[in-house]
């Protein structure tokens, strides 16, 4: 088992004299194996987004573990958790802002690399931009000089470039038009293909998750089921 | 609801920090706190005339306690409107305030209720249309009045009045207050006005315009029933946090004018180092800006539902 | 281009100012400590004569210039650091930390600025450190708010999220991603508060607290004052000040804006080049129930670069009654504008060539008051609801009813009991307590009713309507659907990206891709042999139809291809014709824009 969530609870409360507590996520628990892809579906504002950051290891869940590989990794040291997540990444819903806008494409792409101290050079990310049908030429620009499409495939690039286990994938298409949504998904599939990652994809589309997901699971009035 | 609640914890908060940074500055600075309590000219005469009346003062000031206990008799004596004694002008410094601040706000009043509303109106009006003659007129105009000082305006205007011989004096106060407040106006209408047209500009970009062009209204009905409304609030907003800045530039304007308020009282008791007066105008001062704002905000949430019924406003 | 040479104004009047503080020992003709004949008028060896006390004025006012930019400048950064350290910690940490921050800065903004720094003066005593400190110590609130709120919008962006998910620590996100993105405004803010500095300085020493060793422009000021120059009418002693003073306070200003507009990187045309050669030579048919009819319609935009856009190329479409068009296409096609350009609202700098007629006769020549009837009365538009399609300060009742009350003279009681009628019929439950709520009391499918029963209260003709299912899940779409297939309107114009909906809802389907109608047919022959090849790849990439991708993406730039056929890139079927633009052909009851289908 790869991923394992116990039991997750969060809330966001909105003064800091805990007044008007708003659940995101109440109750979520759900193991996922190596190389398979589950699916997590609900309504807008079910709090799906929440869960995800909290699955990343962005946010900490105020209640619940997540175990990596066995290891609880809120559990984790500070250096131990950094490494760990390097093994999770994800992918957004809105591909116009996954990227500092002051950057090129081309130190977006490196950054991974750099902050886990990996080797990396312009070869390397040219080669990525090819896996994902890119050419050489969008690494010069800024983001705000490309199209949704061609973001989210730099996304894609940029999250499987240090090698992740697990790809949470928030929405990745849902900002996009039909046409690029299958696009998208089809290079998902592909590179999920390539390298055996596991992927999370939540979505509030069935249709979409039905597709491409081995199990799914609903998230219903702050309850995953 | 509790959003207005918080706001308005805000205000004696407010009133409680001013307070207390006058006290910080009378008890804590190197010095006799009896020089910052009297003023110098008081405190040399008593120290050279009466010794023994400095040493009552002393007792009377509670200043042979430690600092914190002084505290709270300070506080208190400023609640009872005790601000000290002016010896510069011999009597209570309330005295002194009381009168000057009603020649202050004789000016502010009228200076804060027509440039509020000619600065609006006139910022609407450019900003609605952008590019068209009052924009292309005005906006170059106040800009410049705007970049200018309000007391180097006072000045040019002065000298302009001089010249052509239109200047009234100081025979009566009415005739009097006519170019200082000209002077506060011109100025302060400027700000507002450059405030209003971007605000509204900004506005026109919404969604909202266009349901309101597509329901068929004129161009007079969208701006007056629905861009003015949304753009009403905000610019109450800047105007209560200019209020501060206003009272700052009248200071200043009425030095050039010997309009005899708060801004002359100010400029005297710095040239004869009269503490108390100082402290108390600065006291009074603000606690007008804190009420002008007070109200400002129940403005402000009486016009924008979001804030009155407690929507996500940050 | 007014903005523009503000900017360049601005900035050389700060240029020149500059030049005068580096190089004001080689520039001004005399020392400050000779003196000469007190009150000399100009002329001579004094340009501007000299003052009270026998200084030259002109040298005075050099060294003055520094005096006054030297304390502004350091004054405003050092406000302008302590505004930056606590709105970013305030909007980074939130809660606890932002709470007492923002209070503070709350309070100091309350305090009226120049009382209280003429008190901290007096006590402290003048001295040019005495004052920049009590300058800074006044006025960073403004900065720290404006920082804090930028702070607190980026701090949720994807890619701080996602550099936190790499596990990158707080320092490098503040200065890798936060401080980088807040750079134009921490600059503008250190231009605008240099401004403001100079102003106050200017001011207290103007009532005589400026350091009297050092005479800045408002110590100049206050010696006039002292010395009687206003009275005698000394103007080369007053106004020289008084015009610095202005023109410093003018530059910095410009310049600070300047930084405030710039959005730090310049945008790269991605436009296609103006080319009105697109002539359309298919015959239009004069239906005599007809109620909009386009011809030729073409819209174009300018773009950041300067140059126009085609948002809209040579559309003919004819909207009749009993018609139900559903628009569709990729974003960015062109759609929503052909919807605004039939009642043109569009906005402004829009430039449009074409007819649009209605009811036989050139819109052109319409006066205001018959678009406005045309607008409010004949048919209905309803914009997105995403973003602020209601007027977010005013009550629902109000927006539904403003058309009735408006265009028929309906008094309000009577409009606002329709219009609860007919909210209640959409299915908006508690309507008589919720009709004097406002639009943020509402979710996104609600609103969706809301402007839908905006514009459907007058039972108007004709339903234009803007991706009315956009976000909505599945319940609020059927509801939808529901309310619109159950309107009094003769014919609707729908623009929607959902397939769903328009097989629910469209007779006809017209697909348009770069502002083209490619393709327009009959629903039920669109949706089992679309012809075109967009048309085809559009529905082969439906979930529903395994998500199949025909006609991919092409790496590198779209665009360029204005004398060929607009999907050439794309396309995985062309030709050597498809270098022409092709026209519409007629094939099977649809109209086809690809060579494929020339007879």
């Amino acid at each position: 088992m790869l991923l394992k969530a116990v039991k997750l609870k969060k809330s966001f409360n909105s003064t800091w004299f805990k007044t008007g507590e708003t659940p995101a996520v109440v109750d979520a628990g759900f193991s996922l194996n190596p190389g398979e892809t589950i699916g997590i579906v609900g309504k807008s504002g079910a709090g799906k987004t929440t869960l995800g950051l909290m699955l990343a290891g962005v946010i900490k869940p105020d209640f619940g573990q997540i175990f990596y590989k066995g290891e609880d990794i809120w559990a984790l040291t500070r250096r131990k958790r950094r490494r760990m997540q390097q093994h999770i990444q994800m992918i957004f819903q809105h591909p116009e802002s996954t990227f500092n806008p002051k950057w090129k494409i081309s130190r977006s792409l490196m950054e991974p690399c750099r902050l886990h101290k990996m080797p990396v050079s312009e070869d390397t990310i040219i080669k990525w931009a090819e896996r994902v049908g890119l050419a050489e030429d969008v690494l010069y620009r800024y983001p705000m000089q490309l199209s949704g499409g061609e973001l989210q495939r730099i996304a894609i690039a940029r999250a499987m470039s240090i090698s992740p286990a697990i790809l949470v994938l928030d929405e990745p298409v849902s900002m996009l038009d039909t046409s690029t949504k299958a696009q998208i998904i089809r290079v998902i599939k592909k590179i999920q293909a390539s390298t055996c990652a596991a992927c999370i994809f939540i979505s509030h589309d069935v249709d979409i998750a039905r597709l491409i997901c081995n199990r799914m699971y609903k998230l219903e009035n702050h309850v995953l089921r | 609801m509790k959003l207005i609640f918080q706001k308005f914890l805000l205000y004696p908060t407010a009133f409680i920090c001013i307070v207390s940074i006058n006290f910080f500055f009378i008890h804590m600075m190197p010095g006799d706190p009896l020089v910052h309590l009297l003023g110098e000219e008081g405190y040399y005469y008593l120290s050279t005339q009466k010794p023994a009346i400095l040493e009552r003062m002393k007792k009377e000031h509670h200043l042979d306690l430690p600092v914190y206990k002084r505290y709270p008799g300070y506080f208190k004596k400023i609640l009872q409107c005790d601000l000290g004694w002016s010896n510069h002008y011999g009597t209570q410094v309330f005295h002194v305030i009381k009168f000057r601040l009603k020649r202050t706000l004789m000016l502010l009043f009228p200076a804060v209720a027509v440039s509020t509303l000619l600065g609006g109106f006139l910022g609407a009006l450019a900003g609605w249309k952008t590019r068209g003659m009052l924009d292309k007129f005005l906006t170059p105009g106040f800009l410049f009045l705007y970049s200018i000082p309000g007391y180097c305006l006072g000045l040019m205007l002065l000298i302009f009045a001089f010249h052509l011989d239109i200047f009234t004096g100081t025979n009566s106060t009415g005739s009097a207050a006519i170019w200082p407040m000209i002077t506060v106006i011109l100025h302060s209408t400027a700000y507002k006005y450059m405030i209003m047209r971007n605000s509204l500009h900004q506005e026109l970009h919404e969604t909202y315009v266009v349901t309101a062009f597509s329901r068929g209204l004129t161009d007079r009905q969208v701006l007056f029933r629905h861009v003015l409304k949304n753009a009403l609030p905000p610019y109450i907003a800047v105007v209560a946090l200019n209020l501060g800045f206003m009272v700052g530039g009248t200071l200043l304007v009425e030095i050039v004018f010997s309009w005899q308020g708060m801004g002359t009282l100010i400029y005297e008791a710095v040239f004869s180092r009269d503490y108390p007066l100082l402290s108390g105008c600065f006291i009074i001062l603000s606690l007008c800006v804190i009420f002008a704002n007070a109200m400002a905000e129940l403005i402000h949430a009486y016009l924008d539902p979001r804030v009155r019924k407690g929507g996500t406003l940050v | 281009m007014f903005k523009r040479n503000r900017e360049i104004f601005g900035t050389l009047i700060l240029l020149f100012f500059l030049g005068i503080t580096f190089f004001g020992d080689q520039v001004a003709p005399f020392d400050m400590d000779q003196l000469f004949a007190p009150y000399l008028s100009p002329g001579g060896r004094h340009i501007l004569g000299t003052n009270n006390i026998g200084q030259d004025i002109l040298s005075e006012l050099i060294n003055a210039a520094r005096i006054s930019f030297m304390v502004g400048f350091v004054a405003a950064v050092l406000a302008t650091v302590i505004g930056t350290v606590i709105g970013c910690a305030a909007g980074y940490y939130r809660s606890v930390v932002d709470d007492v921050l923002m209070r503070i800065t709350d309070i100091f903004l309350l305090i009226p600025a120049l009382p209280l720094i003429i008190i901290l003066v007096s006590y402290i005593g003048p001295g040019i450190f005495n004052v920049i400190f009590v300058i800074s110590i006044s006025s960073w609130p403004g900065t720290a708010r404006v920082v804090r709120a930028n702070v607190l919008k980026l701090r949720e962006y994807p890619f701080i999220m996602n550099a936190r998910s790499l596990g990158a620590n707080d320092v490098y996100i503040m200065f890798r991603h936060i401080l980088p993105n807040t750079r134009e405004l921490i600059l503008a803010k250190v231009t605008l508060a240099t401004a403001y500095a100079m102003l106050t300085e200017a001011g207290i020493s103007f009532i005589g607290l400026g350091d009297p060793d050092h005479t800045s422009w408002g110590g100049m000021l206050h010696d006039v004052m002292e010395g009687a120059g206003l009275i005698n009418g000394l103007w080369w002693w007053y106004l020289p000040p008084i015009l610095c003073i202005s023109l410093a306070v003018i530059g910095f200003n410009f310049t600070g804006y300047a930084f405030l507009n710039s959005d730090g990187i310049k945008a790269v045309d991605q436009g296609k080049k103006n080319n009105f050669s697109g002539k359309n030579n298919s015959p239009v048919s004069r239906d005599t129930d007809m109620i909009f009819m386009a011809q030729n319609l073409c819209i174009s935009f300018k773009n950041k670069a300067g140059n126009r856009v085609m948002a809209v190329d040579s559309v003919d479409l004819t909207v009749c009654a009993k018609d139900k068009i559903a628009v569709m296409g990729e974003t960015g096609a062109g759609k929503s504008i052909l919807l605004l350009g039939l009642l043109k609202l569009l906005p402004q700098g829009a430039r449009v060539s074409g007819a649009i007629e209605y009811h036989g006769r050139d819109m052109a020549g319409f006066s205001d008051e018959e678009i406005r009837r045309i607008r409010g009365v004949k048919t209905a538009y309803v914009p997105q609801a995403a973003g602020n399609g209601l007027n977010p300060v005013l009550n629902i009742g109000s927006q539904v009813a403003e058309r009735q009350i408006i265009h028929f003279k309906t008094d309000k009681k009577t409009a606002l009991k329709q219009a609860q009628t007919l909210l209640a019929d959409m299915g908006i439950k508690n309507i008589k307590k919720r009709i004097s709520d406002y639009p943020h009391q509402f979710s996104g499918g609600m609103k969706q009713r809301l402007l839908l029963a905006s514009a459907m209260l007058s039972k108007s003709g004709v339903l234009l309507a803007d991706e009315p299912t956009k976000g909505l899940d599945m319940g609020n779409k059927k509801a939808i659907l529901e309310i619109i297939n159950n309107s009094s309107a003769k014919a609707c114009v729908i623009v929607t990206h959902d397939f769903w909906f328009a097989k629910r809802f469209a007779t006809t389907i017209v697909v348009m891709f770069q502002g083209l109608i490619v393709e327009s047919g009959p629903r039920e022959s669109f949706f089992s042999t679309p012809f075109h090849p967009f048309s085809q790849s559009l529905l082969a990439a439906l979930p529903s139809r395994g998500l199949k991708v025909r006609c991919g993406y092409v790496p590198g730039r779209l665009g360029d291809f204005q004398t060929g056929c607009p999907f050439l890139a794309r396309c995985d079927v062309k030709t050597g014709r498809c270098m022409q633009r092709p026209p519409l052909f007629r094939q099977k009851g649809h109209k086809v824009r690809c060579w494929h289908y020339a007879s």
